[in-house]
């Protein structure tokens, strides 16, 4: 317990360095806020400005759980198939991999051409960007079961599907909820991109104003806010596959990592 | 029964409020939110676009360019960008490019930039000079163009590529001796880093030095312009309206768009549009013909320029790209002196 305490302590401390460090070398340097503002003036334009920063927290919020939780259902899906068939694996996997090197900032001015810009072409990158690691964690865990355990079952004459049902998922858990956590960080970097490029709110679109009116520090307080989500959101995600899987894991405090 | 009374009540509502019935719009910008973009917001929140009968329903976009292929694409009716991008996908693809039925920028935003203090004084003192460009990036691309009608050999010419937002520092710092840009851009850019693009700097516009090209204006689908000509004549008017109201009256404008996006800084963006104003909009072309038309033979030199620095397999005829049927009257179009 208490050396979970210290190792808390030396990370915010890390984060307040961090922060310390930066401003002291900007003030020091005499940095012009447009090449680099200090963090305290990000802060207060954070504070300053949060009332019409709050409309595009929340649209980024919302396009990136859309497009998370349609790609967390694709990927089971997915993976699932692929993790359980050896033929739809060696079938299937290239395209995967060839669909998941695209960049994903090449796709979104294709799909504005058949969606319009805006929450679809958000949700959508968010989907793809994220789909990828739950396939390959699902298919993985799937793939990974121990064969004396199959026989077991099969020697219990269970069918293929119970031996999916009551092996292969369970053994598979820790692996899924593994890729959560990088799932749901991916999925917003797929949603703030599609906001750069085509979209009319969101932080990603407000970034991109605030850099053509040379307003560098909004730009770094949109920085922040998808840095704070981003944290949020992998804590959230921790927490869930330490409560959901902890039995697989040595030690639980290895959880949040 | 029901439906039947229903299709009666339809029936009563049409013949009763024929205003009801607008006709949906899908409209997008050239790019983010910016000054620039005021009148179209002003054209919706004052009602203009209503009164004629139109939903519109207005997007941000990704450069002027990419309005040609948003609308090629289907997702768009209309929006606002390149004629030069028009003309090339014209070339290509007759059937599908957009068609220009409001020219705005009626001067193009293409200009080498160097310090006032340069030797450079015209196009022919550039040989043997460093030119800095984003590679592919239009300016560059119709440079030699521009060179060869200035009697100077563009292999002399040292190209230097680099990204767009570095142009205006490494000049600066004397990396390369000029610039090619956009003007609209960069004169901002220049503002931010605390200089004064008026004072420090040198421009020379392609525009100025033979290479005469439109710019950016509002196009439509050819599916809209055949269909619906009436919705096309009521945008033009709503969004010719709402122009006028904006260049004569910038810091409202610039309220009402502040009001779409609180997180606009109204300095810049009142200046970006002034700035705009002044050098691509009100020019003496506008002043003669009303803003939103354009001269048929600078337009044909314009096509031949664009197919000549593109190198298009067949150059389109001005009619196939740009349409003034939509436009509505002269004394109607003229613009109001731009106020700071």
């Amino acid at each position: 317990m208490k050396a979970e305490f210290g190792r808390k302590a030396a990370s915010v401390a890390l984060i307040v360095g961090m922060f310390a460090v930066w401003e002291f070398l900007c003030l020091a340097f005499n940095v012009s806020d447009v090449v680099l503002p200090r963090p305290s003036q990000v802060f207060v334009t954070l504070i300053q400005k949060w009332p019409a920063l709050w409309p595009h927290t929340l649209q980024t919020l919302y396009t990136t759980l859309v497009g998370f939780v349609l790609g967390v259902a694709l990927g089971i899906v997915i993976g699932v198939i692929i993790g359980w068939s050896k033929l739809a694996y060696e079938v299937a996997y290239p395209l995967l991999v060839g669909f998941s090197s695209i960049p994903k900032v090449a796709v979104v001015p294709i799909l504005v051409l058949y969606f319009g810009s805006g929450t679809v072409p958000a949700v959508i990158t968010a989907l793809i960007t994220c789909l990828f690691p739950v396939v390959v964690n699902v298919a993985t865990g799937l793939a990974t079961t121990e064969p004396e355990l199959e026989d077991v079952m099969k020697a219990l004459k269970a069918t293929k599907l119970d031996i999916l049902w009551n092996v292969g998922l369970p053994r598979a858990m820790p692996y899924f909820f593994a890729s959560l956590k990088v799932a749901i960080t991916l999925a917003f970097v797929g949603s703030v991109i599609s906001e750069t490029v085509a979209s009319n709110r969101g932080i990603g679109n407000m970034m991109m104003i605030a850099s053509a009116a040379f307003d560098v520090p909004l730009v770094f307080a949109g920085l922040f806010v998808l840095a704070l989500l981003g944290v949020l959101l992998y804590a959230i995600f921790s927490l869930v596959e330490a409560r959901v899987t902890g039995w697989a894991h040595r030690k639980t405090e290895f959880a949040m990592g | 029964m029901l439906t039947r009374l229903a299709a009666l009540a339809a029936g009563l509502l049409l013949t009763l409020a024929p205003a009801t019935a607008q006709e949906k719009i899908k409209f997008t910008l050239d790019w983010k939110l910016q000054g620039i973009h005021a009148w179209y917001y002003w054209a919706a929140e004052k009602g203009y676009f209503k009164a004629e009968g139109l939903d519109v329903s207005i997007d941000q976009g990704e450069g002027s360019a990419a309005t040609v292929t948003r609308i090629m694409g289907g997702a768009y009716d209309a929006g606002f960008g390149d004629m030069n991008a028009i003309i090339q996908n014209a070339a290509a693809r007759p059937a599908d490019a957009p068609l220009m039925v409001y020219m705005i920028y009626s001067k193009a935003p293409f200009a080498l930039l160097m310090k006032a203090n340069s030797p450079i004084k015209t196009i022919a003192d550039i040989g043997g000079k460093r030119l800095g460009s984003p590679a592919g990036g239009a300016a560059i691309k119709l440079f030699p163009l521009l060179a060869k009608k200035n009697g100077l050999d563009p292999t002399k010419v040292e190209i230097v590529n680099m990204a767009p937002n570095l142009q205006e520092q490494m000049l600066i710092r004397g990396d390369v001796d000029i610039s090619a840009l956009f003007t609209a851009t960069s004169y901002m850019n220049l503002v931010a880093i605390k200089q004064d693009p008026d004072k420090d700097f040198r421009w020379i516009y392609y525009s100025d030095a033979g290479l005469d090209l439109y710019s950016n204006g509002v196009m439509v689908s050819q599916k809209l312009a055949k269909e619906k000509p009436e919705a096309v004549k009521g945008l033009v008017r709503a969004i010719n309206k709402a122009m006028k109201d904006c260049l004569a009256n910038p810091d409202a404008a610039i309220d009402l768009l502040a009001k779409q996006e609180p997180l606009l800084n109204k300095d810049i963006e009142k200046r970006r549009l002034v700035y705009v104003a002044k050098t691509l909009i009100a020019t003496p072309e506008a002043a003669e013909l009303g803003v939103g038309d354009m001269k048929d033979a600078r337009m044909n030199d314009a096509i031949a320029t664009i197919a000549a620095a593109y190198e298009l397999p067949k150059a389109p005829a001005a009619d196939a790209v740009f349409s003034r049927a939509f436009l509505p009257t002269k004394a109607e179009r003229m613009l109001p002196a731009v106020t700071n």
